[in-house]
């Protein structure tokens, strides 16, 4: 073991140093740096997927079920393969919309409606917070361990503890919270999350070459030791996990790699190029296979070294530590510290922002008595990233022990699985609609709380057990993990019944009702927002000037004076109109007008996120009756010189879509076609040259023949 | 010009493979990780297993790699033109 104070002295150093190091990123970013520029920042960022749980659990799941693990790295590794069309579009849709997370995106998607936003809040919120105490769980442990040696469930260090968490909370204010604009990126966290993947795998990788090659004589050698080993061998086989139960792991971490609300951020809202997209997914890949690659070795050797499975998840600080590897353990400590550290930190400020903006702000504005703590969204961010990294301390310190944490890390993948039909949907079936994705949504989430959740509770002794052999009042149809009688394994029944459910009514839910014209709009501009498809003029400055840009600009800053202060409002209504590169004392057009609004939602969207602005602005119309009775007058004049209806406005735009369409496809034909002619061309041409200088030559010796015959002919007379 | 049916067909046909590509690869995938399952993964030794999902990852990651490449060419050539 080292000593604690040590430990402790050196830790503080650690975030010191990352405190500096986001500091003078974030300086030099703002001075015109481009030092997160690059795929290889944007791919250490993304694996913050690896988190504490892989760092120490990957071992302890590879001693208990062997090659289980591997399908949680394998499985989005094979996902990669479609991720660049679908995380493209995620991304201009990100810049377009100013989305600030995963609960805005599907809000925004379908209608930005509040309802949706909230649904997709509590999910993540209720999904992840257990996850969060998993990790601060495995921060204590692993410190616990390595200062007294004594390794427990249940290992606590009281104060040291709180103080860990103090500086996690601080750390994600300072970098996380320090601006109300959550669509602005965040270079300084950025850039200590990629160090933090750097440390992470270093550390992994000198703890595994440590086991591989200096306590044994390399992978070969522990094989065959476990080979030698018929008890061993017949625990491992034993152990290896069901066909069902290694899938389920397959399409959860599938599905977890995007959805989980970390991932989301890093992966979509962080991105500062979509060309970083393509290197960063075999970046991450190889990334992937690093890190796991001495798992089993490691696992193996622990447990033939006489130690049980039980204490697997700390076989990684206990084998350098206990063959006297001192200054290894401290790293191992470390690249732990750092790999629960990130996690929480990014997942506790999106859930903070999501709470704050679809959960709490939705209430504040109903409430008339909370109206004026609109004002102080700011604090009341920094308010509930404390509390809600609180909650997963107090529930780690009160269930750390039960059954619950050691299965929470797949159960929080189970709850953002939910979000897969909704976003994917939402991405390339412009029918799923605000209805479809409420109902799926709410019933995926219903069915995991039951099959997930409540099994859980059950065996940390909450209900009586017997609800899970025999169901709840004796309906055997209705265990928990056993859902209507199927024989897989209670995980596996988690993903099949509740994506059965969600995929199910969301589905049935678009089909069987109608979306609003917005909606519509919406919807085709999700599905199709890689072809640049335009409704509204291309020239917002067309049209007469008739609209009082001052009263306008007075509207806006009455919105924003809820949200912002006075220097704030004034800088962003500024920025509004300077965005329709109108001054503030001339008169405006309609078409400006339009675009106005849309300027003004998005940049309070980015504050509050997309939902809460929109219904912000419903609340205080920029249009008043005149402008709206315009409005309606342009629409129906655009429809009027089509000649078309509405519903047959929509179908010409598909039908030039599906043109568009047909018309660049037969560009690249005859571009190809043209490059084959021309090669066609070329190469006659040469042969016409070969033929010209075969001719020419031939003319020239007939001449020179025809001469010495003549010659000749001369010599013989 | 009429751009003969036989080339609109072949690219239409290449179109396709390179859409279906994609889907091949996932379910092949999906076949390869549950192979050790098909076969029984009990009655083999401790190490096949490990060997065996390390190189189908290694394959995948090679993959990944190609298109890469392949998306990176993609683009310079679009913004050539």
């Amino acid at each position: 073991m080292i000593n604690q104070l040590l430990v402790i002295e050196l830790t503080v150093l650690y975030f010191i140093t990352l405190f500096v190091i986001g500091y003078v990123v974030e300086r030099k970013i703002s001075q015109g740096k481009k030092w997160l520029d690059n795929p290889l920042i944007y791919a250490l960022a993304l694996a913050i997927y690896c988190t504490a749980w892989t760092y120490y659990g990957n071992v302890g799941l590879a001693a208990s079920s062997s090659m289980l693990f591997v399908a949680v790295y394998i499985g989005p590794s094979l996902f990669f393969i479609f991720w660049w069309s679908m995380l493209r579009k995620l991304v201009r849709i990100r810049h377009e919309h100013n989305i600030t997370s995963i609960a805005d995106f599907i809000s925004a998607r379908y209608g930005k409606s509040t309802t949706v936003a909230a649904i997709a809040a509590t999910i993540a919120f209720i999904g992840v917070v257990p996850y969060l105490s998993l990790q601060l769980k495995a921060i204590f442990n692993s410190f616990a361990f390595i200062t007294s040696g004594y390794y427990s469930t249940s290992s606590s260090t009281g104060q040291i503890d709180l103080i860990i968490l103090i500086a996690i909370i601080l750390f994600a204010i300072v970098f996380g919270f320090r601006r109300l604009d959550q669509s602005e990126k965040h270079p300084g966290l950025v850039m200590v999350i990629a160090i933090q993947s750097i440390i992470k795998l270093v550390a992994f990788l000198a703890a595994g070459i440590f086991v591989v090659y200096f306590l044994n004589d390399g992978f070969g050698d522990i094989f065959a030791q476990v080979a030698a080993n018929p008890l061993l061998l017949e625990t491992q086989r034993a152990n290896n996990p069901t066909y069902s139960l290694f899938m389920a792991y397959l399409i959860l971490s599938m599905s977890a790699i995007i959805f989980l609300p970390r991932q989301f951020h890093m992966a979509v809202v962080e991105n500062t190029d979509e060309k970083h997209i393509r290197p960063a997914l075999w970046i991450l890949s190889l990334y992937f296979i690093l890190i796991t690659i001495f798992v089993v070795p490691i696992a193996l050797t622990g447990l033939l070294e006489g130690h049980g499975a039980a204490m697997g998840d700390i076989f990684i600080l206990l084998l350098p530590l206990k063959h006297g590897a001192i200054w290894l353990s401290f790293l191992v400590f470390l690249g732990g510290l750092a790999a629960g550290t990130s996690m929480i930190m990014i997942s506790g400020m999106t859930i903070a922002t999501m709470v704050s903006n679809h959960l709490v702000l939705p209430l504040i504005d109903k409430v008339k008595i909370f109206n004026s703590l609109r004002k102080h969204l700011l604090l009341l961010r920094w308010i509930l990233i404390t509390l809600i990294l609180f909650i997963a301390y107090v529930f780690e310190v009160k269930i750390g022990t039960s059954y619950m944490l050691i299965k929470i890390g797949m159960i929080s993948f189970a709850a953002v699985l939910q979000f897969a039909p909704a976003i994917i949907g939402g991405l390339y079936w412009p029918r799923g609609n605000k209805i479809g994705a409420i109902l799926g949504l709410a019933s995926g989430f219903a069915v995991w709380g039951y099959t997930s959740l409540f099994p859980a509770f059950i065996k940390s002794g909450w209900f009586t057990a017997s609800i899970l052999t025999d169901g709840p009042f004796g309906i055997r149809a209705l265990r928990p993990e056993h859902l209507f009688g199927a024989n897989i394994d209670p995980l596996a029944s988690i993903v099949l019944f509740t994506m059965l459910f969600n995929l199910g009514f969301y589905v049935i839910g678009s089909l069987l009702t109608e979306q609003s014209a917005e909606e519509k709009r919406i919807a085709y501009n999700f599905c199709n927002i890689l072809k640049k498809v335009k409704f509204v003029s291309e020239n917002p400055s067309s049209g007469e000037r008739l609209i009082d840009a001052q009263k306008k600009l007075k509207i806006i800053n009455l919105i924003f004076s809820k949200y912002f202060n006075a220097a704030d409002t004034e800088r962003l209504t500024n920025d509004c109109l300077a965005s329709i590169k109108q001054g503030s004392k001339e008169k405006i057009s309609i078409h400006q007008l339009i675009e106005l609004q849309n300027i003004a939602e998005k940049t309070l969207a980015s504050s509050i996120g997309a939902a809460a602005a929109m219904e912000a602005f419903i609340k205080n119309s920029l249009f008043d009756k005149t402008e709206n009775e315009q409005l309606t007058q342009i629409y129906s004049q655009m429809a009027a010189d089509l000649k078309l209806s509405p519903k047959e406005l929509s179908q010409k735009i598909n039908y030039y879509v599906e043109k568009d369409q047909l018309l660049r496809k037969q560009q690249d034909e005859l571009e190809s076609l043209v490059k084959n002619r021309t090669k066609e061309l070329e190469e006659t041409n040469a042969e016409l040259k070969r033929f010209n200088d075969l001719s020419i030559g031939r003319e020239l010796k007939m001449v020179e023949l025809k001469e010495r015959i003549r010659q000749l002919e001369s010599k013989t007379v | 010009m009429n751009i003969p049916d036989n080339k609109r067909l072949k690219k239409l046909l290449a179109a396709q493979k390179s859409v279906e590509a994609k889907y091949f690869i996932f379910f092949f995938g999906i076949f390869l990780l549950s192979w050790p399952f098909i076969i029984s993964i009990g009655s083999k030794p401790q190490s096949f297993p490990f060997y065996f999902y390390f190189f189908v990852w290694a394959v995948i990651l090679f993959l990944l790699l190609l298109a890469s490449h392949a998306g990176d060419k993609d683009e310079d050539n679009k913004e050539n033109d």
